[in-house]
């Protein structure tokens, strides 16, 4: 793996242990805030948006890569003050560091975010939006995988919620307070200025194309295999379509092709990890 | 040693399909008591009111018996569906599913997408609790004069008051 920059970030030491505890202590303050707010205030959306959907971007920006461990540790401690801690914890801290780390490796392989900069506005706008496809996409696998919601609810609710979240959130930190925000984007090494010229930011192509792929491949197929499901035999038999009644297969497939969603999220994911941890030789070097 | 690109998306395929189609049969098979406790039945209230208009005091002995003579297996598939409900309930609201209020109780529904999915016994968690719980509800209510009198049905399909409605005046 190449991203040595993250890697060495990745790594905690007894000096990124208040950085862990302060993110961590963040997520469980928005989780018990949220959840006070749902009583007093009847806004119709606000009681199901998890507003911690907020935090990993700005977090991330902000502290550099050790945040990554208080993003899992946040999770862990807000679901278990909530007492909800169980496999979706695993799914909703995978989405989130997903989101962060995602958001981080895109701009760092683009160029820095500066809100007085229309195109790095949008390059900004656009690497939240990739990472919270992408994000949202392990949402709706995860649901899948722990049988709690098919993967065409999850994934566009989630996506909105990403991106909506961390949009207004990440930006000031980004443009208004840059000079906060630079001291965790250097770790990541956004401010830097790369060796050589990007070539047309060839890995943020990829990495939109993958995630785009995955979910509308996933949002059309557990949307079609279910109401093929449901689709009486005789409408393919009358047409001479017999063969398509062999793929209905419910046991071997899962009900909802909930296996087959399993197999195509981790097949994506992986690509994904690869594409952002590995980059390819084409999209220059950031110097270290 | 460092590992190629391949090694790594290969390495990284096996670990996440094994791990997911593992937690996919682990949570499949998941075993639950076969008993409604009292936040049980609270929670099947929580649904009567979401989707029904009746009052609260006429559902209960409705339900009550409904679900005693519910099998085993339909059963455990309501209180696994409760106990995955109460777990979500608690995150966003901080009370049990049975607790919420009836705006509070549509609104995790829906955004668990329970108005969108097919109903079915497995599934994901909004596909069972529309065929635990919400269909086995309505069930209950509209084939008992109970559920059906507000759409002024006394005796609806289903319910043995055949002898009584046509003993009875007019």
């Amino acid at each position: 793996m190449r991203n040595d920059g993250i890697d060495r970030g990745l790594r905690p030491g007894r000096d990124s242990l208040p950085l862990v505890g302060t993110v961590g202590a963040l997520y469980l303050l928005v989780a018990l805030g949220e959840r006070a707010l749902s009583g007093v205030v009847s806004v119709p959306a606000l009681s199901v948006v998890d507003l911690t959907a907020a935090l990993p971007v700005p977090v991330l920006l902000a502290a550099g890569p050790a945040a990554l461990w208080g993003i899992l540790f946040g999770h862990v401690l807000s679901d278990a003050a909530t007492s909800s801690l169980g496999p979706g914890t695993l799914v909703g801290a995978g989405a989130h560091l997903y989101l962060g780390y995602a958001t981080c490796t895109l701009l760092r392989r683009s160029d820095a975010p500066r809100a007085s900069d229309s195109a790095g506005l949008g390059r900004f706008v656009l690497a939240v939006a990739v990472a919270a496809a992408g994000a949202a996409a392990i949402s709706g696998w995860g649901g899948e995988a722990i049988h709690r919601t098919p993967f065409f609810v999850a994934a566009p609710a989630a996506f909105a919620e990403f991106t909506l979240l961390s949009v207004p959130f990440a930006l000031p930190l980004a443009g208004l307070f840059r000079r906060v925000a630079s001291a965790g984007a250097s770790a990541f090494d956004i401010t830097a200025a790369p060796r050589r010229r990007f070539d047309g930011h060839p890995d943020l192509r990829r990495v939109t194309a993958v995630t785009v792929g995955w979910v509308v491949v996933g949002t059309v197929a557990s949307v079609g295999y279910r109401m093929f499901e449901t689709v009486p035999a005789g409408a393919f038999t009358s047409r001479d379509l017999d063969f398509v009644l062999l793929l209905r297969q419910p046991t071997l497939f899962g009900p909802g092709a909930g296996r087959l969603q399993v197999l195509l999220g981790a097949v994506l994911l992986s690509f994904l990890v690869v594409l952002l941890a590995d980059p390819s030789d084409r999209g220059g070097t950031p110097v270290r | 040693m460092r590992l190629t690109r391949r090694q790594a998306l290969l390495g990284l395929v096996g670990a996440s399909s094994v791990g997911g189609l593992g937690v996919y049969e682990l949570l499949d098979r998941t075993a639950t008591d076969a008993t409604i406790s009292d936040a049980g039945m609270n929670g099947l209230l929580t649904v009567a009111d979401i989707v029904h208009p009746a009052a609260p005091e006429d559902v209960e002995p409705v339900i009550s018996a409904y679900v005693g003579r519910l099998s085993h297996d339909r059963i455990r598939g309501v209180v696994r569906a409760l106990s995955e409900l109460d777990s979500r309930s608690r995150r966003h609201f901080g009370a049990s599913f049975g607790a919420l209020s009836r705006a509070q109780g549509e609104r995790l529904l829906t955004t668990l997408g329970v108005n969108r999915v097919q109903s079915r016994p497995e599934g994901t968690l909004a596909e069972r609790v529309r065929y635990h719980l919400v269909n086995a509800v309505l069930y209950a209510l509209l084939t008992r004069p109970a559920g059906t009198e507000l759409f002024g049905i006394g005796n609806p399909v289903g319910f043995p008051g055949g002898f009584g409605s046509h003993a009875g005046e007019p």
